[in-house]
């Protein structure tokens, strides 16, 4: 399977447009979900992807394997994530019909529990906003957060640290609430 | 808490399909001529359209330009004639005159 997937990336390299197709239709869902839990916007989030993948389009051969691709994918799309919040201001945009889930059967009180989950997500911080999605969207360890964004471990165990009280803080207040 | 918050975060944040078009706006920027690769498509579209009133816009003034000149060579033309027509009746006239006196 590696072998399949850096031979994809060779010919890309080698500027076969379709072998970079096959690495778009593989990485399209990772970079579009990315942005979409930052701006919580699937317009924002499709310009972001169609940037990063142009971006890819044209460094392309500077890519050293499939996890490298994996880790400047991920990269870029953060980067290009804090970058635009920092131009403007994002408007969150709280439409449910954005947030179905594909496979899930049990709807309505997760629905709305996952919804606070992210309208909580998208409050944070940018830059704890980024390692919260690295770790539980890409299912990475501080380390490998540290590594794909160049940043210190410990800094990255720190933001996460405090997204994560900050998170647990609201979700209790949200719980606590009288109906 | 701590495992429950984490369970949620994982299914709140899961990936999610990319839109069904997305890969093809993609290729299709990256198969645009090189100057228009850099433009979101409605930049694309609006710089070609520049481009393209530009173009026209030039063929206007060479065409106004070309029917200027010929509107003031027809003018001369007419000129000419006319003065040939105006030589014409006043030598005309002066043979007339000379008629009248003579009779």
């Amino acid at each position: 399977m590696r072998d399949q997937a850096d031979d994809i990336l060779a010919r890309a390299q080698d500027g076969d447009k379709a072998a970079f197709g096959s690495l778009v239709g593989t990485y399209q869902a990772m970079v579009f979900s990315a942005a979409l839990h930052f701006f919580r916007n699937r317009a924002t989030a499709e310009e972001i992807a169609q940037d990063v993948f142009f971006d890819l389009f044209r460094n392309v051969k500077s890519i050293e394997s499939e996890a490298h691709l994996a880790a400047w994918l991920r990269r870029n799309t953060i980067n290009r994530c804090i970058d635009r919040s920092r131009k403007k201001s994002s408007q969150l945009e709280l439409a449910a019909s954005d947030w179905d889930a594909p496979g899930r059967t049990d709807f309505e009180p997760d629905i709305f529990a996952y919804e606070r989950v992210r309208e909580q997500v998208a409050c944070l911080p940018d830059e704890q906003r980024a390692v919260v999605i690295l770790r539980f969207q890409e299912d990475l360890t501080p380390s490998e957060i540290a590594g794909t964004l160049r940043l210190p471990v410990n800094t990255v165990k720190s933001r996460l640290h405090r997204a994560l009280g900050s998170l647990r803080q609201k979700m209790e207040c949200k719980k606590g609430q009288p109906v | 808490m701590s495992d429950d918050l984490d369970q949620m975060l994982k299914e709140a944040l899961a990936r999610v399909e990319a839109p069904a078009d997305l890969q093809a706006k993609i290729m299709a920027r990256v198969n645009r001529p090189r100057w228009r690769q850099q433009l979101r498509p409605w930049a694309a579209l609006a710089a070609s359209l520049a481009l393209g009133f530009g173009v026209w816009s030039g063929y206007q003034e060479r065409q106004a330009k070309r029917n200027g000149e010929q509107l003031v060579y027809a003018l001369q033309l007419a000129s000419e004639k006319m003065s040939a027509v105006d030589g014409r009746l006043k030598r005309s006239s002066g043979t007339i005159r000379i008629e009248e006196m003579t009779r």
